[in-house]
């Protein structure tokens, strides 16, 4: 008896919970929003404020499958109710249905749009036509399959529209992979508008220029994506999502079809709507529940939404086919599987970065300024708002202020363009003093020269630098600027072991090339690699040191080194080289003085240098790594005493020597894990059974 | 050195007849030389102190011209000057040293053969202007039917095809590698008749003294025995890797290039002087210019000058 009742009542909680209609949770988030950063080149997407929560949920208008909503300037809404085979009519502001189109032709409406002068056109995909409605509903005209050849015999299952203003039809065709068809408003085919290209891997690349037109037809050929949907906004520009393409699922056309977000957008390839409203802010839906918003330019604003779920709360869908936003900025979607509508009001948050936005893009700069700090206060950490205010500031011309907003919002286009304006302010500012400064030394070293016509001051100056080689440990470093200039020489005493005879008597024969000497070079080039790595400026330094495999460089560097001078040891030991360890250990180190001169070089210039300059900075690089490796080229050819061929052979068996070490190196690794894990598993055997 | 010669011994008739003889002589060069070289410069320096719109007369302004040059105009500096030195500094050792690699390789075959290949390979300089309005444009024209855009079409890289003349992505590469496979002038013919007028006596003796292979013949024997063909195709390097701007102009067809992409200094000599006509203006440009090149100079008499100059 007992049982039952618990049984029974258990029922009833479930019947009661299932009756209460859990839709109407309102206000609270239930979904969250995120927004864009880009942290060291990676993106990532944070939690940020909320920018829309779930408004209302309006389940009683008998919708089966909406597959499309469309909006008009006067906030009705027009829903695709595919599943009842109508295009029923909503007012938002009377929250009420006002009618439905449901003429004799309607089949499987699958999409709708009205233009301005609110003539309707319906995307019917079981009838196979372009049906349109004149403003009062009443059934004009019908398109059906174009008769051009053109069109040959593509197939016309019409799925999503949209018209531009002079009344051209955009029509998304299931299965149409030629692009979107574009027909003339009198139903004439006109062409594809846009189409997605397919991109062939290097490897089909290779496949198509070899092989035969047999074995082509043999190959599954790839198909490029078919779009999943189109929108033209008030001023004619046609906007188009597309599921699956590898980049660029979201694209705002120009006239002849190109895409006008040049780099591509950052989002996923899953959108199944877009929607664009009067100030040009781009709404998408996508297939797992998100909506994402992007602004004008195809800027990641944010997005919201949480994935697809069976349970009941608001905010959350079955399924997420279209989208659509209000005259007041709320935007509408409908559940494609429960059939019902959702709004989601927009926070104040989102309302900011908006105007702020718009306010910027109207050139009002001063206005946008606040606006953007005002999100910034709400959100210290926001790219976005940074961003905002840093381009604001940048167009006030106030420079100083606006680069500590870009380097927040890691945007180094920007910084890198402010600062060329303060460094340009500084170098106005001391222009006169450098023109003195350079006629002064003109003036100073023609007048030195004038005194010093013997060339004693010269033979001093030299004195000093050969005292500073001849300083035992310190004059075995410095050796490495005698070896760069000289390599070919230099790497000879290094063989030969004394300073040649005739360069002695010239008093040339200074410093020499010592295994502690080396040692220390090693470590300075350690310290200067890492300083080249971490301490570069902001525009140059790419990933931030907190992100950097610190452990990883380390070990990679010392690693590579010592097993360069192993493996090369062993190489030419068998290959009559004449070099032992230990000149093969100092042959590297006393090569790298123009790498390590160009990295602190860089360093230095990077602080001072715009992406402008950058290709000084490359042009360093390239030519002190190119003096290194001729170096080190020239030293093994001597210090080994090899011909040009000879040496070449030794580089390339030595690369393989150390290829080979690594891999025996991970070989073992791996056998040792594996041996611990056995002696561990049979110990705990014993101790699981024996005892 | 007949003028060396009489300074050392000022007295005696005999030698200032010699001087007359050799002023008498260097006459009609002087002439030539001052009257279309040498005072043409210096009206420019002059200029370049002026304001001169070619209509009225020049206007002494002092050092304004420079003052703004180097703080107003921000097209100089922002573009011009670091687009002129990424350009000199890759297309002058560039060339210079593929110039002598090639007239190396070159005098290392019968003479046949060489003459034809020199030939084929002086060619582009000679020609260049013509060749880049035919051939190259061709290549890298910005329509479906461009050689490039052509491949890459048909390779599925692209969707639509690159501008590569018309927007600033590619505009300096292309330059460069355009001026590259057009860098074997006059230098490069100096080198190859620098490289087969050493005697061939010097690679034996030095082979006998211990020299091993080909790298050291070049390092210590060729390149030491043509220093002044070397110095001379170097300075040749430079003043064309200043000079080419009209590459870019004949490329774009129209001067400024496209967003000032392959705006050299000579193409903002040639907007201010031939286009506003400031040229004043010009003339302060053209004297920078002037001295960038002879700092240039300077460097190059470091690495190849002789000892005694």
């Amino acid at each position: 008896m007992r049982k039952i009742k618990t049984l029974t009542s258990l029922i009833l909680a479930v019947c009661v919970l299932a009756l209460v209609p859990a839709i109407n949770a309102k206000a609270s988030a239930t979904v969250y929003t995120y927004t864009l950063e880009i942290k060291s080149g990676s993106y990532e997407f944070p939690r940020t404020q909320d920018a829309y929560l779930p408004d209302k949920t309006v389940t009683d208008l008998g919708l089966s499958k909406p597959s499309d909503i469309f909006i008009t300037e006067d906030d009705i809404m027009y829903i695709c109710d595919s599943g009842n085979n109508r295009v029923l009519l909503y007012d938002i502001k009377k929250d009420e249905a006002v009618g439905e189109i449901k003429g004799k032709p309607l089949k499987t409406p699958m999409g709708v749009f009205v233009t301005a002068d609110g003539t309707v056109y319906v995307a019917d995909n079981g009838a196979k036509a372009i049906l349109k409605y004149s403003r009062d509903h009443e059934f004009i005209e019908q398109f059906g399959r174009p008769s051009e050849p053109s069109f040959s015999d593509t197939n016309f299952d019409p799925i999503k529209i949209a018209v531009d203003n002079a009344g051209n039809m955009y029509i998304v065709g299931e299965g149409v992979y030629n692009g979107i068809i574009q027909l003339a408003p009198t139903g004439e085919f006109l062409g594809y508008f846009a189409v997605n290209r397919t991109r062939l891997s290097f490897s089909q690349m290779l496949q198509k220029v070899l092989f035969t037109r047999d074995q082509l037809e043999n190959l599954s050929m790839t198909v490029p994506t078919t779009f999943s949907n189109i929108y033209v906004d008030k001023d004619g520009i046609v906007y188009s999502t597309s599921m699956s393409a590898e980049e660029n699922s979201l694209k705002k056309h120009n006239t002849s079809g190109g895409n006008m977000f040049k780099g591509g957008i950052v989002g996923w390839n899953d959108m199944t709507d877009v929607t664009v409203d009067k100030n040009g802010i781009i709404y998408v839906s996508s297939q797992r529940g998100y909506i994402e918003i992007y602004s004008k330019d195809g800027e990641f604003i944010f997005e919201f939404g949480s994935f697809l779920t069976g349970t009941d709360i608001a905010g959350l869908f079955t399924s997420l086919p279209t989208v659509a936003v209000s005259t007041n900025g709320y935007i509408w979607a409908a559940d494609g599987d429960k059939g019902y509508l959702q709004s989601f009001k927009p926070t104040d948050y989102a309302n900011m970065i908006y105007s702020a936005m718009g306010l910027y893009e109207t050139g009002r700069y001063e206005e946008s300024l606040t606006a953007w700090s005002e999100v910034l206060r709400l959100n210290q950490m926001s790219v976005l708002a940074h961003n905002g205010v840093g381009k604001a500031l940048f167009h006030a011309q106030r420079y100083e202020e606006s680069l500590e907003h870009f380097e927040v919002a890691e945007n180094r286009t920007y910084f890198s363009e402010a600062f060329w304006e303060v460094r340009n302010g500084v170098i106005q500012k001391a222009l006169p003093f450098v023109f003195l400064s350079i006629i002064l030394l003109i003036v100073i070293s023609l007048v030195v020269k004038r005194i010093d016509r013997k060339g004693v001051i010269r033979a001093k100056r030299s004195a000093i630098g050969n005292k500073l080689l001849d300083i035992p440990v310190l004059g075995d470093v410095l050796y490495m600027f005698r070896v760069a200039r000289h390599p070919n020489d230099r790497y000879y005493d290094v063989r030969v072991g004394n300073v040649r005879y005739f360069e002695q008597k010239k008093g040339l024969g200074h410093g020499k090339a010592t295994v502690i000497g080396a040692t220390i070079i090693y470590i300075l080039a350690f310290i200067t690699y890492m300083v080249y790595r971490t301490g570069k400026g902001f525009i140059y330094q790419y990933v931030s040191v907190e992100d950097m495999d610190i452990a990883g460089t380390v070990a990679g560097f010392f690693v590579l080194i010592g097993l360069f001078i192993i493996c090369n040891w062993l190489v030419t030991s068998i290959n009559d080289g004449d070099g032992n360890l230990k000149t093969v250990y100092m042959l590297p180190a006393y090569a790298l003085a123009p790498l390590m001169i160009g990295m602190l070089l860089i360093v230095v210039l990077s602080y001072s240098m715009t992406y402008n300059e950058s290709f000084i900075l490359t042009i360093i690089l390239i030519v002190s790594i190119i003096w290194s490796v001729v170096n080190l080229f020239c030293g093994l050819m001597n210090v080994h005493d090899y011909t040009f061929k000879e040496t070449v052979k030794s580089i390339i068996m030595t690369v393989f020597f150390m290829i080979v070490a690594m891999i025996i190196a991970l070989i073992i690794t791996i056998m040792v894990e594996q041996l611990l894990n056995f002696i561990t598993s049979v110990g705990r055997e014993l101790v699981l059974n024996v005892i | 050195m007949a003028l060396q010669n009489t300074k050392k011994h000022k007295t005696g008739v005999r030698d200032r007849r010699e001087a007359l003889h050799a002023g008498a002589l260097l006459l009609p060069y002087g002439l030539l030389f001052s009257m279309f070289i040498l005072i043409p410069v210096a009206i420019a320096m002059g200029l370049s102190f002026s304001y001169f719109d070619v209509i009225n007369k020049p206007t002494f302004t002092g050092l304004m011209n420079y003052i703004y040059l180097f703080t107003q105009d921000t097209v100089f500096m922002k573009k011009v000057l670091p687009n002129t030195f990424l350009y000199a500094l890759i297309v002058g050792p560039g060339g210079y040293v593929i110039s002598f690699l090639i007239a190396w390789m070159l005098s290392q075959i019968q003479a046949l053969p060489r003459t034809i290949l020199s030939l084929a390979i002086y060619t582009p300089s000679m020609v260049g202007q013509v060749f880049i309005g035919v051939v190259w444009k061709t290549i890298f024209s910005g329509d479906q039917r461009g050689i490039i855009n052509n491949i890459l079409l048909e390779l599925n890289v692209i969707d639509t095809p690159i501008q590569f003349l018309l927007t600033k992505d590619y505009f300096m590469q292309i330059m460069i590698l355009i001026s590259l496979w057009s860098a074997m002038g006059i230098g490069f013919l100096a080198m190859i008749s620098g490289i087969l007028n050493i005697n061939e006596e010097l690679y034996e003796a030095a082979y006998v003294d211990g020299m091993k292979n080909r790298f050291q013949e070049i390092l210590y024997i060729t390149i030491p025995s043509m220093k002044p063909q070397m110095l001379f195709g170097a300075v040749m390097a430079i003043v064309n890797a200043f000079n080419m701007g009209w590459i870019g102009v004949t490329l774009s067809g129209a001067n400024p290039t496209p967003e000032y992409a392959g705006q050299l200094i000579t193409n903002h000599i040639d907007d201010y002087g031939f286009i506003r006509y400031e040229m004043g203006y010009a003339a302060a440009i053209s004297v920078v210019l002037l001295i960038i090149v002879y700092l240039f100079n300077i460097v190059a008499h470091r690495f190849f000058g002789s000892k005694d100059e």
